[in-house]
């Protein structure tokens, strides 16, 4: 049995022990640990999925966010169980003499206990901090417990990566967004550097001028059928498209390479843009007639959750890509 | 659907990208000296390590000596390896930002350097596309900032097909009359608007933090005049003496290379009035109108409310410190102050008779930087005295360096039987709060120079206020004889300091 005030309790004596130790250890007077805390940072994933990565990952984000984490670790049996434990993540920042510590709850609950979850994480959450649900297991969506493990948080992220099914995933998308609640997706979140390079181009105004009389525009994927970044970008592209009046059709076309291989976008030779991945996480940008070449981070969760934990408020982009991105999925079936 | 004006790119998102930046050539003059090694490349590497530059960007570096735009890489590629704070270097991104480095040996005193300058620019701005965008980043000698901008204006560089502007760096004129004249020869080329005096203090996270704290809560502003607050210290300290600048530091002086320039500007962002907006004028106006509400001293006065200093020598960690005279380049009778403290009133009805202590020095214990507010104490001591004979104010801290933050001092009770009360203090650390790495201040600056950002940027108006402010008591320093030393290296400054507060019942914090 998991009861939240054992576990809040614990997680203040952990503070106590922590101030002792650092007390004992330093010799520099006004050093100890600093807590810091700006939201509550729940993610649900399999029992199946390594914790180590997970750990690394939420670790990682605790520097830039940090944040009160609650890990739920969901196991596929019919028991009823639901565990806790409770630790701290602690660094010293480089060049600084104080160590900065996070605290982690980790709650095991069965599937058979996950309408339990929660009565036990909303005591846990820190009170006027924004909840953050990441959801990993796509599993969880389509359980009833979902809508009142949801109803607990601020925003939701999933990705729709992790579907089989991308219209499912799209559907589901669409179907959050129309409530109050902020919904994002790593997916989305993963294409931002191509996004903005493309955005960059266009800072030039002989590319801006020539944007209605582009007459092709490809995105071009290396994956066996398009995955949900490539599929994003072109729904985005259409839109950026639609809003300066063309009426150009943003096509999708498989070629060798990585998830998204190659943006063209061409006016019949006026004015001609490519960004073509170059392997190595190097890509071609080419702009009338003008080469460059650029980087993206290899993409990781951390990279993708950094970006969404920053943003508080409805990203417009994204509300205007899911219902496009839904149609090219629906065609693409 | 999403709505665009016409002209407006669509594409841009400025709920994720960072902020759109233009296209353009940034040309240095001094770009074989010291700033640009240590500040200026680094920080443009930087820029274009978060992807933050456009495709169509440039650099031309102009100095004399004689180099290849390869070596001027391999030169400039060493220095951004040297000086890179708190940051990777990445092969893949030096070798693309290398393309769009160029160098053209140039005299600044001679005519040709600007005729040739326009046709490498010509030459660059085909090749790499920067739109006809030019910023010019005086880095020379100041007395070099005047004809460099005469010279661009003769080949007509000051106009183009894009925007010109022309970042200068400090110090603007060495008094009053000299900063005019500098404004006036500068005026002459480019328009008040395009000129850009970087103060890197301003550039500073944590004093741009100061604005976030004051104006995007609603806890302190209440609190913030003469009815809550009693006196305010801002202290800039540096450890190290003038490690082999002597000779320039000489001519210069804390209460000119510190106290008018970074100092006052950090005084008129604590205590300006709220801005209407966060437009660059709206921002500037308000400090512009503070700085010209700063009291400025008589002469007579000038003993009562400054204080100059200047470091002996001592011995510190077990070796033997030099005093300013003994540095190397330096007179060994300099009059130079390497220490200056100064009492500033602000006429206005926020904060009238509120004192404001000011103090910048070299050899000080250790380098920090903060600004001190200090609150009335409480009107009456209900629980006896506690702690200490006095009663003990509470004092809000904005930490600038080395670890940027903001505590507050307040006295709780200490455990136990008895009403004992201690002082404790509520700690916010930006660095370790959010492990985000902050733009270093040229980041920030180069960034905001290149998509036209002013707000922190000084304008004229505000540097004659500050020089009209500090000018008063340079006229009165020059003409006296100090007796220096006046202060061991690895003390907190002259005694005559300490009574300079001690006249309103004050005394410094040790920070
Ligand atoms: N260093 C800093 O941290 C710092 C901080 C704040 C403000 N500043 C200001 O920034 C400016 C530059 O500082 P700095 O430290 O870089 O100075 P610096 O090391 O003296 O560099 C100036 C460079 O200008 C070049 N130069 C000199 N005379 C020239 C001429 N007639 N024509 C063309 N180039 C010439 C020199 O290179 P060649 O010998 O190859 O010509 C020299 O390396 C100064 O005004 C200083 O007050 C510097």
């Amino acid at each position: 049995m998991v009861r939240p005030e054992k576990i809040l309790k614990e997680l203040s004596n952990l503070w106590v022990d922590l101030g002792h130790e650092e007390q004992q250890e330093s010799d520099t007077a006004g050093a100890g640990v600093l807590r810091a805390c700006s939201m509550t940072f729940v993610t649900i994933a399999d029992e199946s999925e390594d914790p180590s990565n997970l750990g690394e990952t939420v670790a990682m984000l605790m520097k830039e966010h940090p944040s009160r984490s609650v890990l739920i670790r969901l196991r596929p049996c019919d028991d009823q169980v639901l565990e806790s434990r409770v630790f701290a993540q602690c660094w010293m920042p480089f060049g600084q003499r104080r160590q900065i510590c996070c605290e982690q709850i980790e709650i095991t609950a069965s599937l058979a206990s996950l309408d339990d979850v929660p009565g036990v994480v909303l005591p846990l959450a820190v009170a006027d901090l924004p909840v953050i649900l990441w959801s990993r297991s796509p599993r969880l969506f389509d359980m009833p417990a979902f809508p009142r493990i949801a109803a607990m948080c601020d925003k939701l992220i999933l990705d729709t990566d992790a579907f089989t099914s991308e219209q499912h995933a799209f559907d589901l998308l669409s179907a959050e967004l129309k409530g109050e609640r902020l919904v994002a997706d790593l997916a989305w979140s993963r294409i931002t550097r191509w996004r903005e390079t493309v955005s960059q181009i266009f800072v030039n105004e002989e590319c801006l001028n020539a944007l209605p009389s582009f007459t092709r525009v490809v995105v071009e994927y290396g994956s066996a059928k398009p995955k949900p970044e490539a599929i994003y970008l072109a729904a985005w592209l259409q839109n950026c498209l639609s809003a300066v009046g063309s009426k150009t059709h943003v096509d999708l076309l498989h070629s060798e390479g990585p998830v998204i291989s190659a943006v063209t976008l061409s006016a019949g030779g006026t004015c001609d843009v490519s960004i073509r991945s170059a392997g190595g996480g190097a890509v071609e940008v080419s702009a009338n007639r003008l080469s460059t070449k650029s980087f993206f981070p290899e993409p990781s969760d951390y990279l993708a959750l950094q970006e969404e934990l920053s943003i508080t408020r409805r990203d417009p982009a994204f509300d205007a890509a899911v219902p496009v991105a839904s149609q090219y999925a629906r065609q693409l079936q | 659907m999403v709505n665009h004006m016409a002209g407006e790119n669509p594409f841009h998102d400025p709920l994720r990208f960072e902020r759109k930046v233009p296209e353009c050539a940034v040309v240095i003059f001094g770009a074989n000296g010291d700033l640009t090694k240590r500040k200026l490349m680094p920080a443009l590497y930087r820029l274009a390590f978060e992807r933050r530059l456009s495709p169509g960007f440039a650099v031309i570096g102009i100095s004399r000596t004689p180099m290849s735009d390869d070596q001027f890489r391999e030169k400039m590629r060493e220095s951004v390896q040297k000086f890179l704070e708190d940051s990777p270097f990445d092969e893949n991104v030096w070798s693309s930002f290398a393309q769009g480095l160029f160098y053209m040996a140039g005299n600044v005193d001679d005519a040709k350097c600007y005729t040739d300058l326009k046709q490498c620019l010509e030459g660059v701005e085909k090749q790499r596309r920067t739109g006809g965008n030019v910023l010019f980043y005086l880095s020379t000698q100041p007395s070099q900032y005047g004809p460099t901008a005469t010279g661009l204006g003769v080949v007509g560089l000051n106009k183009g097909d894009g925007w010109r502007r022309l970042v200068v760096e400090k110090p603007f004129g060495h008094d009053l009359a000299s900063s005019r004249e500098l404004s006036t020869t500068l005026h002459k080329v480019f328009v008040e608007e395009d000129l850009y005096r970087i103060d890197h203090y301003l550039g500073k996270e944590t004093v741009q933090n100061i604005l976030a704290l004051r104006f995007g809560n609603g806890i302190f502003e209440p609190l913030w005049n003469r009815r809550y607050i009693s006196h305010v210290q801002i202290t800039a300290a540096e450890s190290i003496g003038v490690e082999g600048r002597g000779a320039y530091y000489q001519e210069a002086g804390a209460l000119r290379d510190m106290i008018q320039n970074h100092l006052l500007q950090v005084m008129a962002t604590v205590t300006m009035e709220p801005s209407a907006s966060f437009q660059p004028n709206s921002v500037r106006d308000e400090r512009s109108k503070l700085l010209r509400s700063v009291r400025v001293m008589r002469p007579d006065e000038v003993a009562r409310y400054a204080v100059a200093g200047q470091y002996g020598p001592a011995r510190l960690g077990g070796e033997n410190v030099p005093g300013f005279r003994q540095e190397q380049g330096v007179d060994p009778q300099s009059q130079t102050d390497t220490y200056a403290a100064a009492t500033f009133f602000i006429d206005n009805w926020r904060w009238a008779k509120v004192p404001f202590y000011i103090r910048s020095g070299k050899r000080l214990p250790k380098r920090v930087s903060e600004i001190s507010i200090q609150f009335h104490e409480a009107p009456h001591a209900v629980f006896g005295n506690g702690f200490a004979e006095k009663a003990i104010p509470n004092l809000l801290i904005l930490r600038i360096q080395p670890e940027e933050g903001v505590s507050l001092k307040f006295l709780s009770k200490r455990p136990g039987t008895g009403m004992t009360l201690r002082p404790v203090s509520m700690d916010f650390n930006y660095g370790s709060s959010f492990g985000e790495r902050s733009p270093s201040a040229y980041e920030t600056l180069l960034l905001d120079a290149i998509t036209g950002d002013a707000t922190l940027y000084t304008r004229q108006d505000m540097v004659e206020a500050s020089w009209a402010v500090v000018e008063p008591i340079l006229e009165v320093w020059q003409t006296s004889r100090f007796n220096f030393p006046n202060y061991a290296a690895g003390s907190w400054g002259p005694t005559a300091s300490d009574v300079m507060l001690a006249q309103h019942g004050h005394v410094w914090r040790k920070p």
